[in-house]
């Protein structure tokens, strides 16, 4: 199997093994372990200026005032 | 997680930061106008472990003076709008059929991108939300089956498809579900 085959059946793979702890454990439970990770991803986020976001969006049509 | 029908689910998760920006964020809206949130953070409210910058909600088009009203309270509630300060150039983006992006007074991430319904698509999609009780409130979500079909067949890219795998896993739903709304979006000139 080529190297991004074999990443996306990995990648697919852990999918498919991480719904299976959610259906093996509570919502209290698995939860927790999910939010270490969107927490910490919002937490250490950049914030660009408005100008910056869109423009890496590609949505800046006109200035911000 | 309890699913109680087609139309509600019971969930008992820890809400997370993200979670509490929705919330906040709904209970505005949801004064004014119906709503659903659509594509990424669906699957995240379930439990997929990836991260989000923004979540997209669909709201159908509503006059300027309702708008104003909402622009007015979201600002007085700590949200600014990414995009224009100015409510008339806010409320023209939308009618053209842009997206405009609600965040936190002075940060971009995380935030709501907001559009009017454009089609039949887009209004089925309202029509056919589900509501999920959370521990601090509602919010209303698409079907899962239209939100895999869309992902699987209109998005496509390789996170798009990985949502969609997790929920199609997540819900059990079956190819023939997912078909249907293949179908529903072909149809529509959608695919």
């Amino acid at each position: 199997m080529a190297e991004p085959e074999l990443n996306k059946k990995q990648r697919e793979d852990f999918i498919v093994q991480w719904v299976n702890f959610i259906k093996s454990h509570s919502d209290e439970e698995w939860s927790k372990q999910q939010n270490i990770l969107i927490n910490s991803q919002l937490k250490s986020a950049h914030q660009f200026t408005r100008e910056e976001y869109l423009k890496f969006k590609q949505e800046l049509n006109n200035p911000v005032d | 997680m309890e699913v109680i029908d087609e139309k509600n689910i019971i969930l008992k998760r820890e809400l997370n930061e993200l979670d509490l920006f929705v919330l906040k964020f709904v209970k505005i809206i949801e004064r004014y106008t119906p709503y659903v949130i659509i594509s990424g953070y669906v699957s995240l409210l379930f439990g997929r472990s990836r991260g989000t910058e923004d979540v997209d909600l669909f709201i159908p088009i509503i006059d300027k003076i309702k708008f104003n009203q909402i622009y007015s309270e979201l600002k007085l509630a700590g949200f600014w709008a990414i995009n224009a300060d100015d409510e008339e150039e806010l409320y023209s983006m939308l009618k053209e059929g842009l997206a405009i992006r609600f965040a936190e007074k002075n940060k971009v991430i995380p935030n709501m991108e907001v559009k009017f319904t454009k089609d039949i698509i887009d209004y089925l999609t309202l029509e056919e939300k589900i509501s999920v009780r959370t521990k601090q409130g509602e919010l209303f979500i698409s079907n899962i089956a239209f939100q895999i079909a869309y992902k699987r067949f209109i998005l496509l890219s390789q996170k798009d498809i990985e949502d969609a795998l997790f929920l199609q896993k997540m819900f059990d739903i079956t190819e023939e579900k997912i078909n249907k709304y293949k179908r529903i979006l072909k149809e529509h000139g959608r695919t």
